[in-house]
């Protein structure tokens, strides 16, 4: 498959738009240049939604399948990545309606950082404290950090997803983070 | 008002290390990538009429077809119109090119420990298989006991002959597989049934490999070993033969409404976007489009169907349904997809669709507090009063219960708004509860949070976090069918002689009961008037007096029935069915019955009852004395008990399968097995008249719910005495007369479905509610 397709737009940067019309025409290397550009972010999504690598494949393959699928119908309005991680999230969903989770978020091993061992020690027990905050967070909440902190969504797109507005969204994920940090510093954390 | 929070970059960085995304592996996409190519590159778009040498004739019948839908849509389309030309397989759905189709060489089928599976039809294009399967015969042991143990959630996998499975793209079933748990003195559940139906969507085979094992580990629903797991069906695909159907699918230029220029207001509206045209039907497939017309809320899902209607040129109902085999595209916020069949026959076009209203979700960031004290008890209420304007509308939150159970532990809040609103959602921001439920009716709703662990007291803060509102409309779209279609002989639809606007009529000025016409009637409802809603700790069985009014109490149960003479009722409890002589109020539990026995029904002498057992779902007789207890079905078929023959001879039964329901007979003394009729029914509201030459029975009226037919025994002369609309009508009884029909209306619309027993005169079609009776009528006898 094609890596690329020089498609020109404002100041040089790839136009998706051009590139969608073309992948709606079924054109391989605009059908390419999509997937190299959202097959991570969609697997790292749907990663941290089923923790395991085995799903997290099954789910994405899927994920771009039923994308190429209904790419004639899909009506291009500035939110494909709203569109195509709207899709993902469906795949999880459907996913966890059959099946019980494989992983327990407290056993995801952390990989810590820095030569200090102490520190390697005091940052992976940080990190396994806030892991655990998140588990424990309803699973609107997580998806929302899942979908700003992984996937990398604008507000707009995240609005979008979850059928909410840009603004509506930007301060439910304020308001999480808020409650998260104020936990976390009356704990000592 | 809170202070504006922005997250500093630390914390964000925290969040993400937390989350611990991982990068797929190289091979993993690289494998993927080739594996999207290939299909890209299979179905790339062919002008059919360059198909395969052979298929001229349909090539060119399909282009006449479209140049003369073109004169429909305009010529300036038909372009458009052509370039992703789709088909159409009933029962399979959306396929693409014919060409380079494969279907199933033959069904496959096989039996173990008395359950059979068939893959009856599977089809292959360039994108994707779908495959029909059928299971029948499973036991009702074989499914969990409780809705809350391990039950088989495995789908079937697609295996191709030397390479990985295919991947599962999506499917549909169900029909009469499990559908719940039913037990003897609940007022709830639905019965197990014995099979199901599924169709399943894979990715597509490669076009190289014509053979794959149909591997299911386990059947759906079934308790984990209690069925025969690890099932492998070979199927083998053959290119498909020219006496395959495949429909064309005239796909539409959508209007330019539909895509609108960024920055310039969209009306909303329907859409039509594609059209299929079968022998005896249209299916449309389209969406509905909000465009900017709501500003700040969004439509979502699938378009209401109670909300949907069609009619003619001449303003009469049409006749329409669900597309079931058609797989409606990913929804967007604000477009909402459908897909109707459309019965051919009318006389008058165009067809208008119309939409009258349609549900949007406007986001909303409101708090409110109460203070649940220290300690508070399960069951404990609040009177809260308070208003809030949420996205534009007065809300009030009217009261909270506490909820100490497994399935709702947590807080209730009930809400009033005005009729447009439908839900809300809250969120408890400080105590992360692990779910939560809704429910009620527009204007009045609640919504309940669920906790795990210690449900939170003292001051509490909750945040409406959105809001649900019914949006009016209508929205229309009229339709022409092409002119190419071929004429039809008109429909002439069923025309219910017992009608929703008669039955409002006749609740607004209600006829007296006729003179001389009594009895007893027995019914399930309140029995302790203590003010609350219906439910198990007020509810029970009791007997109505028709011409006094008097009511008999006879204590908690379900199922309860009369004998002919009305002398004696039976019912299902715990501990056994009871049997009551209604003369001494004498209680008893009939001997050798159990909580799991249910439906009893006297015999026409009154000295045998006939019941179900849940064990096995057969029917079983024996005397009142306990004695002389008798299995009379045998196998693994749900039988719904319906009653006796009048000579006491057979039992009258019902047993659900895919078309509906077969009414049938059982010899007691040879055990032989007649069927009766059938009908398109959800379960066995049937009664048969007192002469033993009618039966009255539930079922669908086609573009419609369900409905209340009379027909002879042999299923001729049917009539369609009464549809309301969608509101619902339940168990027939014949008056010991045979001269009237009473059935219980079902008002949905209200918080609590309110239930109405009427009478209806099966000459007349005229209805007689029946005021103060509070309950749901089951018997009639003198």
């Amino acid at each position: 498959m094609p890596e690329t397709i020089a498609v020109s737009g404002l100041d040089g940067q790839v136009d998706e738009e051009s590139i969608l019309a073309a992948a709606r025409r079924r054109d391989a290397a605009a059908i390419a240049q999509l997937y190299q550009r959202y097959v991570r972010p969609i697997y790292r999504y749907l990663y941290s939604r089923v923790g395991n690598s085995a799903d997290a494949e099954d789910l994405t393959s899927q994920t771009f399948l039923s994308a190429l699928e209904g790419l004639p119908r899909y009506r291009h309005k500035g939110r494909f990545a709203a569109w195509l991680f709207t899709i993902a999230h469906r795949r999880a969903m459907d996913h966890f309606r059959r099946h019980r989770p494989q992983v327990d978020f407290d056993d995801r091993s952390i990989p810590a950082d820095g030569p200090d061992p102490d520190g390697q020690v005091i940052q992976t027990e940080a990190r396994e404290d806030l892991s655990r905050r998140i588990g424990a967070l309803s699973e609107w909440d997580q998806e929302l950090l899942r979908l700003r902190y992984v996937a990398d969504l604008s507000f707009a797109e995240i609005g979008a997803v979850l059928g909410k507005s840009e603004e509506a969204a930007k301060k439910s994920l304020y308001r999480l983070l808020a409650t998260l940090q104020e936990k976390m510093e009356a704990d000592g954390g | 008002m809170v202070a504006e929070f922005m997250p500093s970059p630390e914390l964000e960085e925290k969040i993400r290390e937390a989350l611990a995304a991982h990068e797929p592996a190289l091979a993993f996409v690289e494998r993927l990538a080739e594996n999207l190519g290939e299909r890209v590159a299979v179905g790339a778009p062919r002008r059919p009429w360059l198909a395969a040498r052979g298929r001229w004739a349909w090539a060119l019948g399909l282009l006449l077809i479209l140049l003369l839908a073109g004169f429909a849509i305009g010529p300036a389309n038909i372009v458009a119109a052509m370039q992703r030309l789709l088909g159409y397989i009933p029962g399979v759905g959306l396929v693409g090119d014919s060409s380079g189709l494969r279907v199933l060489a033959e069904p496959v089928t096989q039996e173990r420990e008395g359950i059979t599976v068939t893959v009856s039809q599977a089809v292959v294009d360039s994108e994707r298989t779908v495959v029909l399967y059928q299971v029948e015969g499973i036991p009702p042991e074989a499914y969990p006991e409780s809705e809350d143990a391990p039950f088989c959630p495995e789908q079937p996998q697609l295996r191709p002959s030397g390479g990985v499975p295919a991947d599962v793209i999506g499917g549909r079933g169900g029909g009469w597989g499990r559908e719940g748990l039913m037990r003897a003195g609940t007022a709830e559940g639905q019965g197990w049934r014995s099979g199901f139906e599924w169709r399943l969507i894979y990715s597509a085979l490669p076009t190289d490999v014509n053979e794959a094992i149909f591997f299911i580990p386990c059947l759906d629903g079934t308790a984990p070993g209690a069925a025969p797991e690890d099932w492998e069906l070979a199927l083998s695909f053959v290119p498909a033969p020219p006496d395959v159907t495949v429909v064309p699918v005239l796909e539409l230029t959508p209007s330019p409404e539909s895509n609108p220029e960024p920055g310039e207001p969209a009306e909303a509206g329907l859409f039509l976007e594609q059209v299929i045209e079968l022998e005896d039907r249209y299916i449309l497939i389209g969406s509905f489009r909000q465009g900017s017309s709501i500003p700040g809320g969004s439509v979502w899902g699938v378009l209401p169907w109670l909300d949907f209607e069609i009619t003619t040129g001449d303003g009469q109902s049409w006749i329409f349904w669900p597309a079931e085999d058609v797989d409606l595209p990913e929804a967007l916020p604000g477009i909402v997809p459908w897909a109707y069949e459309v019965l051919k026959g009318f006389t008058t076009p165009p067809l208008t669709l119309r939409v009258g209203a349609i549900d949007a979700e406007f986001p909303a960031d409101v708090t409110f507090q109460f203070d649940a004290g220290p300690a508070p008890e399960d069951g404990q209420e609040w009177a809260l009063n308070q208003d809030f304007e949420v996205a534009g509308h007065t809300v009030t939150l009217v009261s909270a219960v506490l909820h100490r159970d497994a399935r709702q532990n947590g807080y209730e809040f009930f809400f009033r708004s005005a009729p447009e609103v439908g839900a809300i959602s809250i969120q408890d921001d400080g105590h992360m509860p692990v779910g939560g439920y809704g429910g009620g009716t527009s204007g009045e709703f609640s919504v309940g949070l669920v906790y795990d662990g210690p449900v939170p007291t003292g001051l509490l803060t909750y945040r409406i976090t959105a809001l649900t509102a019914r949006i009016a409309g209508p929205w229309t779209l009229p339709w022409s069918p092409p002119a190419s279609s071929a004429p039809v002989t008109p429909v002439v639809l069923p025309l219910p002689c017992l009608t929703f606007e008669d039955w409002q009529r006749a609740v607004a000025d209600p006829a007296p009961i006729p003179e001389g016409l009594g009895g007893r009637l027995i019914a399930y409802g309140r029995i302790i008037d203590d003010g609350d809603r219906l439910s198990p700790e007020n509810a029970g069985v009791f007997v109505f007096d028709l011409a006094t009014g008097e009511r008999q109490a006879l204590g908690p149960g379900t199922w309860p029935t009369l004998s002919d003479d009305g002398r004696r009722a039976a019912y299902s409890w715990s501990e056994g069915l009871h049997l009551v002589d209604l003369t001494t109020g004498e209680n008893q539990i009939v001997p050798g019955t159990t909580t799991n026995d249910y439906n009893p029904r006297f015999s026409p002498d009154g000295s045998q009852l006939a019941f179900v057992r849940i064990d096995d779902l057969n029917l079983y007789v024996l005397n009142l004395d306990g004695s002389g207890l008798q299995r009379v079905t045998q196998g693994p078929e749900y039988e719904l008990l319906v009653g006796w023959t009048a000579d006491g001879g057979s039992l009258l039964y019902g047993v659900p399968g895919p078309g509906g329901i077969s009414l049938r007979s059982v010899d007691l003394l040879s055990g032989e097995i007649r069927d009766i009729l059938a009908f398109d029914g959800k379960d066995a509201w049937a009664a048969f008249s007192p002469d033993g030459e009618w039966v009255a029975y539930l079922a669908r009226v086609p573009g419609m719910d369900y409905g209340l037919y009379l027909a002879r025994l042999d299923g001729s002369e049917p009539r369609l005495l009464a549809q309301l609309d969608y509101w619902g009508i339940e168990g027939p009884v014949w008056s010991p007369d045979g001269d009237w029909l009473l059935v219980n209306v079902v008002n949905p619309d209200l918080p609590v479905a309110e239930i109405t027993p009427a009478l209806i005169d099966p000459g007349t079609c005229q209805a007689i509610p029946l005021r103060g009776i509070d309950g749901t009528v089951q018997d009639w006898a003198p």
